[in-house]
């Protein structure tokens, strides 16, 4: 049983990392804007960056 | 998770995204070039034009709406907008204040009352684009369906969620099966793009849901919020009796961190039959989304004061911003063309995920039944 749930929170992992900053650049592009737009963007991009990043690594 | 939750799961993934697929995919299409309207528009429309008088005296709203209804005779006053960086109002007239589909739209130099010409080049391929993506020409019904389609997508996205462990298993995220059928690494591409892009994925769609059931949310804002001002307001043509200028005047002294975006007249779908809606917005970049309407009677000029929005109208003011990416400057801009090109890709691998399982079914059933 604790094996499943580590396994679990393994396979989640990575997904719920770039959620979460892709969640948190959408909204802070919401509440600010000069450069945070840029640093923003970066973070709603992230799911982007994330596929380039795992296609990169062996 | 059991085999009967995951078939379950599994069986609402499936159909909720083939059958929004079709209209995801030009919804998709269509939002592309839309997300670059401004830009585009720019590129094709270089601003060449001037105020008649730079340093002259600014015509009041009054006489500009005249102006406007001299050269539309037989048409009543919809909407009056303001640029932010030029003297130029912009006067939208229709026949009937609440028929929004045969509106006429111009500008006017608000030094001079003289005509801007309209910087249109290209407008009709975007007015084409945007109107296919907000109903499909169908109107209400094609918005309502769209904003089905919209809600199927988000059920196919959350759905998604707890199929995309069982079917990872013990693999590392991100890791693609290229060696094995092309149907597989497919599978695999389709996971990890949908699982990285829940966030941006969700959002659009909800938001468009929410963009999509615009009117229906605008008549109960009009019916509920605004029911007392009906209610023994009497008519209130415009220019009957209150002076437009003054209504404005005092609307922006009303809220005073405010500024001014536009105004509703009597009859439209953002005010009351007798009531100038001015429409005001904040200065913060959040509050800049959220408008909020100073009511006036527009026979008296009485001021019913401030209304604020209540949380369904706030709710679709934030909704747009937050589905068309115009909110973050040209890098969310980029950012939100490369999701929905990658949204395109989960669609499409999707759809290539399905048809080749069919495929391979359907190849197996022969060979089994000659077995």
């Amino acid at each position: 049983m604790k094996g499943r749930r580590t396994s679990r929170r393994t396979v989640y992992r990575g997904p719920i990392q770039v959620f979460l900053v892709s969640l948190a650049g959408l909204v802070a592009a919401l509440l600010f804007d000069g450069g945070v737009d840029v640093v923003a963007a970066l973070m709603v991009g992230a799911p982007l960056l994330a596929a380039v990043a795992m296609r990169r690594t062996p | 998770m059991r085999p009967v939750a995951l078939r379950r799961w599994l069986w609402v993934h499936r159909w909720s995204s083939l059958v929004c697929t079709a209209f995801l995919l030009m919804l998709c299409l269509t939002g592309l070039p839309l997300i670059f309207h401004d830009e585009i528009d720019a590129a094709l429309n270089p601003d060449a034009w001037r105020p008649a008088n730079p340093d002259g005296a600014l015509l009041d709203l009054d006489m500009i709406l005249r102006i406007a209804l001299e050269r539309r005779p037989g048409d009543v006053p919809v909407f009056m907008s303001f640029d932010v960086d030029r003297p130029v109002v912009n006067v939208t007239t229709g026949a009937s204040p609440a028929d929004a589909g045969a509106l006429h739209f111009a500008s006017f130099d608000r030094t001079s009352g003289a005509l801007v010409p309209p910087a249109d080049v290209g407008e009709g391929v975007m007015h084409f684009l945007l109107q296919l993506h907000t109903d499909m020409f169908l109107g209400l019904p094609g918005m309502l369906f769209l904003a089905t389609m919209g809600f199927l997508f988000a059920v196919a996205i959350v759905s998604g969620i707890p199929i995309y462990g069982p079917f990872i298993g013990t693999r590392d995220f991100g890791a693609i099966r290229s060696a094995n059928s092309a149907r597989t690494a497919w599978l695999d591409r389709h996971n990890f793009l949908g699982a990285v892009a829940v966030a941006w994925t969700l959002v659009v769609g909800l938001t468009g849901v929410v963009n999509a059931l615009e009117r229906p949310v605008i008549g109960y804002w009009r019916e509920t919020a605004l029911a007392d001002l009906v209610e023994g307001a009497g008519g209130g043509a415009p220019g009957a009796g209150a002076s437009l200028d003054a209504a404005v005047t005092a609307a922006v002294a009303a809220a005073p961190d405010m500024a001014l975006q536009f105004v509703a007249f009597p009859g439209s779908a953002y005010s009351t039959e007798a009531h100038y809606a001015i429409f005001l917005h904040g200065r913060t970049p959040l509050t800049e989304h959220v408008i909020a309407p100073v009511l006036i009677h527009a026979a008296s000029g009485r001021v019913e004061g401030l209304r604020d929005m209540p949380w369904y109208m706030k709710a679709l003011a934030l909704s747009r911003p937050l589905h068309f990416g115009d909110y973050g400057g040209l890098p969310l801009k980029i950012v939100w063309a490369l999701l929905n090109l990658a949204t395109i890709v989960i669609l499409g691998s999707g759809l290539y995920i399905w048809v080749a399982k069919r495929g391979r079914r359907v190849d197996r059933e022969p060979r089994a039944k000659a077995t």
